[in-house]
């Protein structure tokens, strides 16, 4: 706890705490040192069904199509299935790709697709980029983890929106547009993903007692597409570039969103970039409650915006005459903080 | 600073406030922006050591550290023939996914929901 006491938290002690530790990120209700998690038997004791296909550029209207067909009706038929969709340039080829990735829990053959799948099984991809396997989940995300190594720049953004196609294809030129002038930036590795959430899945949130996310609380039914930038690069020299770009891609994929009527006042907390507002979209009511009970539990501030605690997205700011970082001796450096974020691996 | 119990995070987390020192938590350490991970000028509580996998009598519930990342909790649970809804990406925390709400995940998450 914030006052350096042990406590636990679950449904039936320190309810209200346990809420909001579920969504409400990493920095705001001291430092939690274990989880206790429903364990299951996989579907399949062998491994998950799984891997991805890439796609050429001209293949990008048809993926779309599919895709939507996907989040709107076949994700609710099948709870084994998950999937997401990434578009993005390629330096090392010098051409745009559409990437997709295919889950299934279940499926036991990985000589055949299930049926949900067997569409992109159909489309034609990229000669030898399809890499359907059954592997252990232990595996199959560290293939995840080496395909995005570490120590290079990069930045996340997100949005949530309702399933658009015309969203989109929108998105798609956006990024086009916007990544095309400086697509030779050292290591430049610029791209979306949109990744799709079930009606299911949302309603699984409010099992014991809901968790602090917006999107289970409102009613929302779902589907929805949480939308993220995947972009790296490699020097300090490009971080004002390529920061402009990313700027430019969130502000207008956002504001295409809001004028088809399909944006969703949702960010995902761990997809959000340090500057973006995680906490208007929970609404009014959610975010009077995580703040009291983050101030509830922390009266000194020590975890609040400016506390000793450091880190993002902090829900309440240090109260008068507490004790913070401003008041060492040896001022912190906060400045240079926001030129560029820098992944810490 | 490496706690390895609640007991040693409590006694850190004491020492810094009493000193009024600036600090960091640490799990997987797959946050991007600076200063997320690490203590500019602070101290850094790295949860690394914090790595237990404890699967309970009955088998229908395991503890996990919070200084685990995904694949080696899945690593120690497929050992057992179990598994739990949780990360896509084996080199990220399992602290900070399961903190931010864990909208995204690997397993199963359209029968079962979301981790904790």
């Amino acid at each position: 706890m914030p006052d350096a006491s042990i406590e636990s938290a679950s449904q039936s002690s320190n309810p209200d705490l346990y809420r909001s530790l579920r969504g409400a990120g990493a920095s705001n209700f001291g430092i939690v040192t274990s989880f206790t998690m429903e364990t299951f038997v996989p579907p399949n004791l062998a491994g998950m069904w799984g891997g991805g296909k890439v796609f050429s550029w001209d293949k990008v209207p048809e993926l779309l199509r599919v895709n939507h067909k996907f989040t709107t009706q076949s994700l609710d038929f099948d709870p084994d299935v998950a999937m997401w969709h990434v578009f993005g340039y390629s330096q090392g080829y010098d051409t745009w790709i559409g990437a997709e990735q295919f889950r299934h829990a279940a499926h036991a053959d990985e000589t055949t697709w299930p049926e949900l799948f067997q569409v992109y099984d159909i489309i034609e991809g990229v000669p030898n980029t399809t890499n359907i396997a059954i592997k252990p989940l232990s595996n199959i995300t560290s293939e995840i983890a080496q395909s995005a190594p570490g120590g290079e720049r990069n930045l996340y953004g997100t949005f949530t929106y309702y399933p658009s196609m015309e969203l989109e294809q929108r998105i798609i030129e956006i990024l086009v547009e916007e990544v095309t002038p400086i697509k030779n930036i050292t290591g430049f590795v610029p791209g979306v993903v949109l990744q799709p959430i079930s009606r299911s899945a949302i309603q699984k949130m409010k099992k014991r007692g809901g968790n602090a996310l917006g999107i289970a609380q409102s009613g929302e039914e779902g589907p929805l597409t949480i939308f993220s930038t995947t972009w790296g690069w490699s020097a300090a020299s490009d971080d004002d570039r390529s920061y402009a770009a990313y700027s430019r891609i969130m502000e207008r994929a956002e504001a295409a969103a809001k004028e088809m009527g399909v944006w969703y006042p949702y960010k995902y907390i761990n997809y959000a970039e340090a500057t973006q507002d995680v906490w208007s979209g929970l609404g009014e009511e959610s975010l009077k409650e995580l703040r009291r009970v983050q101030r509830k539990v922390d009266p000194e501030g020590v975890f609040a915006k400016g506390g000793l605690g450091g880190g993002y997205f902090k829900l309440n700011e240090l109260p008068e005459g507490k004790l913070g970082r401003g008041s060492m001796a040896e001022k912190s450096s906060d400045e240079g903080r926001r030129s560029g974020s820098r992944s810490e691996l | 600073m490496e706690p390895s119990s609640s007991e040693e995070v409590s006694f850190v987390l004491q020492t810094l406030i009493d000193t009024g020192c600036h600090f960091a938590i640490k799990g997987g350490g797959h946050d991007r922006a600076p200063g997320s991970s690490n203590a500019d000028s602070g101290v850094t509580i790295d949860l690394v050591r914090l790595d237990q996998v404890e699967i309970s009598k009955d088998r229908k519930g395991v503890k996990i550290g919070a200084g685990l990342r995904w694949g080696e909790a899945y690593l120690a649970l497929e050992k057992e023939g179990l598994m739990v809804v949780g990360g896509r990406v084996s080199d990220v925390g399992v602290g900070g996914l399961t903190l931010g709400g864990e909208l995204i995940t690997a397993t199963d998450s359209n029968r079962r929901g979301s981790t904790c």
